[in-house]
C-alpha cells in the first residue's frame, strides 16, 4: 500500500473511532450518573 | 399498543440509538460508499466527504431530532402534524405531506432490494448459485433473470422466486410495525444490529484471509490512494455530498417520527451525533474493507476498476457472490454476506415506513392493527408494479423522485424551517432542551447559513444533471444479452470501440429507440454472432420482431456491435482474467418500450402525494369539526 493510501486510511478511520468514543463515552458517563 | 391520548415510548436510550443507527445504516453503506470513493479520488474523496458530514450531516441530524420531538409532544409522529405545529401557516401541513409521500414511496422499491437480499442469503444456503460439473451459473444472468430483466430463462422463469421473497419481506415488516415502537421496531434494533456488527466482522476476517489473484492491501491502496487533482472536479463534491445526504438517511421524516417518541427532556442532541457516529462507523471502516478488498483478492488488482464502476447492485448481487463462491465455505460466508445486506435493509425499511403508521394512529386516532393494515394495503399494492415493471425502468423512475430528488428537497424545507420560519433562537433552544452535551456555537451560522446553502447546492446539482443528462425524458431501454447464458462459460464484454464506428453505433441506437417509440411497443433483434479470437466479428444470420420487425441487415449490425466494442469473452479458470476466444453465439439485443411505465412511476409518486394531501385534510377538519382548532 502507498504511503498516501495509509495516511488517508488511517485519518479516517481515526477520526471516526475518536467521533464514536466520544458519543458512547458521554452516554456511559451519563449512564452511570443517573446510577448513582 | 398506543392508545387514543397516549402515544408510544422506547423501552431505553440504547434501544433507541440501536433503532436510528438502523435507521441511517443501509445497504449503501456497505456497497455505495466503497464504490463512490473509488469512483472519486480514492482516499482524497475523504475530504469533501467530511466536510459535507460537518456542513450538513450532522446539523441535518440534529434538524431532525428537533423537528420530531417538538411533533412528538404534541402528540405528531409524522412531518404534517410536526410542520403544522412549527409553521404556523395553513399551507404547512400539506407542506408536511412530503414526509409521508417519499417515504411510503421509498419502501416501495427499497423493500425489493430487501428481498433480492433475502432470496440471496437462501440462493447462498442452498448453494444455488454455485457452479458444478453438471450446471454453470453465471451470475449476471442469474441476478438479470432473478428481476426478469434478461429474455432469457435458463435459472429463474418469470417473478416466482422474486415475489415469494417479496411476500415474505413484506410480511415481516409489517409484522414488525405491527408489534410497535418498542417491542417492534426496537427488539429488531437490538437483534440486527449486534448482528449486522457481528456479520460484518467476520467479513472482513474472511476476506483479510483469503488467498488469490491479488490482496486485500491491493484492494486497500485503490479505494484509498488519494486522487487530489479530483477535488476540484464539481461532481467529486456532489457525490461525496450526495454519499453522505443517502447514509444518514436525511430527508426520510423516518427519524423526525423515532425522535417523536423521545420524552419532552430527553437528550436529543448526543442521541443524534451517537447515531450519525454509528453510521459512518459501519459505512466508512466496515464498508471500505469488504467488497473493494474481496474483489482484489478475487480478480486481482489490474480488474478492482471495472469492479467499482460497475455499481452498486453489481458490487453486491454479482461480483461478491463470485468471490466468496470461489473460496472454501462458500454457502456460510454467502449467507452472512447477504444476511448482513438483508439486515440493513431491514431495519432501515421499518423505519422508513413508521412515519406512514404514526400518521394513521396519531391524525386519525386509529388503533395500532388498522394503521398498519391501511399502510400494508397500499405497500402491497403499490409494490406490484415495482416488480413487474422493473426492467422498464419502473423502480429508478421512484428512486429518482422519491429516493433523490424529493429528498433533497424535503431536506432544504426542513433545514429552512428550523432556521428561519420557526427561528434558529427558539430551535436551538429546543435542541439543546435536556442535551447531554454542549453543542459548539459555530454550528448555529452553520445551520442558519451553511446548510441550507449546502442543500440548495445539492438540490441544484441534481436537477442540473437531470437536464444536461436528459434523464426525464422517457426512451426505451435497450441492451444486448446472451441468448443462452448456461452454455456459455464467458460474457459480452465492451472493450474500447473503433472510433470510426462508435458514431455509426449511436445513430443506429437512436434509430432502434425512435423506431420503438413511433411502434409503441418493445423490439428484439435476434442474431449468431461469430466472435474470433482478435477481436474481430462477423454475422452469420439476424432477424428482427416486435418493433424492430424490419432489422435484417447483418453488416449494419455487424457494424453496430463495432461501434460499441462488444466481445465475446472467456474466464479459463475462477480469478484469471477474461480473454477472447473463437466462438459462434447467439447475441439478443432488447429495446424495452418504456413510456407507460415511466409516467406510472411518476403517477405513483404524484398519485400518493395527492391521496395523503387528502387525508391531511379530511384529519385537520374531523379535529376542527370536534373542536380542537388548530393542530397544536
Amino acid at each position: 500500500m502507498s504511503t498516501g493510501a495509509w495516511l488517508f486510511m488511517s485519518f479516517s478511520f481515526l477520526l471516526i473511532l475518536v467521533l464514536n468514543f466520544f458519543c458512547f463515552g458521554r452516554l456511559l458517563q451519563n449512564h452511570r450518573n443517573d446510577k448513582r | 399498543m398506543a392508545a387514543n391520548n397516549e402515544r408510544e415510548a422506547w423501552g431505553s436510550r440504547m434501544g433507541l440509538i440501536l433503532a436510528a443507527a438502523g435507521n441511517a445504516i443501509g445497504i449503501g453503506n456497505l456497497l455505495r460508499f466503497p464504490s463512490q470513493a473509488a469512483n472519486n479520488g480514492g482516499g482524497a474523496f475523504m475530504i469533501p466527504y467530511i466536510v459535507c458530514l460537518l456542513i450538513f450531516g450532522i446539523p441535518m441530524m440534529w434538524v431532525a431530532w428537533t423537528i420530531g420531538r417538538h411533533g412528538g409532544r404534541a402528540g405528531h409522529g409524522s412531518l404534517p402534524g410536526m410542520f403544522d405545529r412549527m409553521w404556523r401557516s395553513p399551507a404547512a401541513k400539506y407542506v408536511g405531506v412530503l414526509g409521508l409521500a417519499l417515504p411510503f414511496c421509498f419502501v416501495l422499491y427499497y423493500t425489493y432490494i430487501e428481498a433480492w437480499c433475502m432470496g440471496y442469503a437462501w440462493f447462498s444456503l442452498t448453494g444455488d448459485y454455485l457452479n458444478t460439473a453438471q450446471r454453470t451459473v453465471h451470475l449476471t444472468a442469474y441476478y438479470q433473470e432473478f428481476l426478469d430483466v434478461a429474455p432469457s430463462a435458463s435459472y429463474f422463469t418469470g417473478l416466482t422466486a422474486a415475489f415469494a421473497f417479496m411476500t415474505i419481506t413484506l410480511a415481516l415488516n409489517i409484522w414488525v410495525l405491527f408489534r410497535g415502537v418498542a417491542k417492534g421496531i426496537e427488539m429488531l434494533a437490538k437483534i440486527a444490529i449486534p448482528l449486522l456488527f457481528l456479520f460484518c466482522l467476520l467479513m472482513v476476517i474472511r476476506v483479510f484471509t483469503l488467498k488469490g489473484t491479488g490482496t486485500a492491501l491491493e484492494g486497500l491502496d485503490f479505494l484509498w490512494t488519494p486522487n487530489f487533482s479530483r477535488l476540484g472536479d464539481f461532481n467529486v463534491w456532489l457525490a461525496a455530498a450526495g454519499q453522505i445526504f443517502f447514509t444518514l438517511s436525511i430527508g426520510f421524516g423516518s427519524l423526525e417520527c423515532y425522535a417523536s417518541y423521545v420524552k419532552e427532556d430527553d437528550d436529543i442532541a448526543l442521541t443524534g451525533l451517537t447515531t450519525a457516529a454509528t453510521n459512518e462507523f459501519v459505512e466508512v471502516i466496515f464498508g471500505g474493507l469488504i467488497a473493494i478488498p474481496a474483489a482484489a483478492v478475487f480478480y486481482g488488482a489490474g480488474e478492482i476498476q471495472r469492479v467499482a464502476s460497475a455499481g452498486t447492485f453489481s458490487i453486491g448481487m454479482i461480483s461478491m457472490p463470485e468471490v466468496l463462491r470461489a473460496f472454501p465455505l462458500s454457502h456460510v460466508f454467502g449467507t452472512i454476506w447477504f444476511l448482513l445486506l438483508f439486515f440493513a435493509a431491514f431495519t432501515s425499511s421499518v423505519a422508513v415506513a413508521q412515519p406512514v403508521v404514526a400518521f394513521f394512529e396519531d391524525e386519525f386516532k386509529a388503533a395500532k392493527s388498522k394503521a398498519v393494515l391501511w399502510l400494508g394495503l397500499l405497500w402491497g399494492l403499490g409494490t406490484f408494479p415495482v416488480m413487474l415493471f422493473y426492467k422498464y425502468g419502473l423502480f429508478d423512475e421512484l428512486d429518482f423522485w422519491a429516493g433523490t430528488l424529493g429528498l433533497a428537497v424535503l431536506a432544504l424545507i426542513e433545514a429552512v424551517l428550523f432556521s428561519w420560519i420557526f427561528g434558529l433562537h427558539k430551535s436551538w433552544k429546543e435542541l439543546e432542551r435536556g442535551s447531554l452535551i454542549q453543542i459548539p456555537s459555530f454550528f448555529k451560522f452553520v445551520l442558519k447559513y451553511v446548510t441550507p446553502l449546502a442543500l440548495a447546492f445539492i438540490l441544484g446539482g441534481w436537477t442540473y444533471g437531470a437536464i444536461r443528462d436528459n434523464t426525464l425524458t422517457p426512451t426505451p431501454r435497450v441492451a444486448l444479452w446472451l441468448n443462452d447464458p448456461v452454455k456459455h462459460k464467458g460474457t459480452l464484454e465492451s472493450v474500447e470501440p473503433d472510433p470510426e464506428q462508435i458514431e455509426f453505433a449511436s445513430n443506429f441506437e437512436r434509430g432502434l429507440r425512435e423506431q420503438v417509440t413511433t411502434a409503441g411497443e418493445d423490439g428484439f433483434i435476434r442474431a449468431v454472432v461469430h466472435f474470433g479470437v482478435d477481436g474481430s466479428l462477423a454475422i452469420a444470420q439476424v432477424n428482427g420482431s416486435g418493433a424492430l420487425a424490419d432489422k435484417s441487415d447483418s453488416d449494419a449490425f455487424a457494424r453496430y456491435l463495432r461501434g460499441r466494442g462488444i466481445r465475446y469473452e472467456e474466464r479459463p479458470s475462477p480469478g484469471a482474467p477474461h480473454r477472447a476466444v473463437d466462438k459462434d453465439v447467439m447475441v439478443i439485443l432488447t429495446a424495452y418500450y418504456t413510456w407507460p411505465y415511466i409516467w406510472l412511476g411518476r403517477g405513483i409518486v404524484l398519485g400518493s402525494g395527492l391521496l395523503f394531501a387528502v387525508l391531511v385534510g379530511i384529519a385537520w377538519r374531523r379535529r376542527s369539526a370536534a373542536g380542537g382548532g388548530a393542530a397544536a
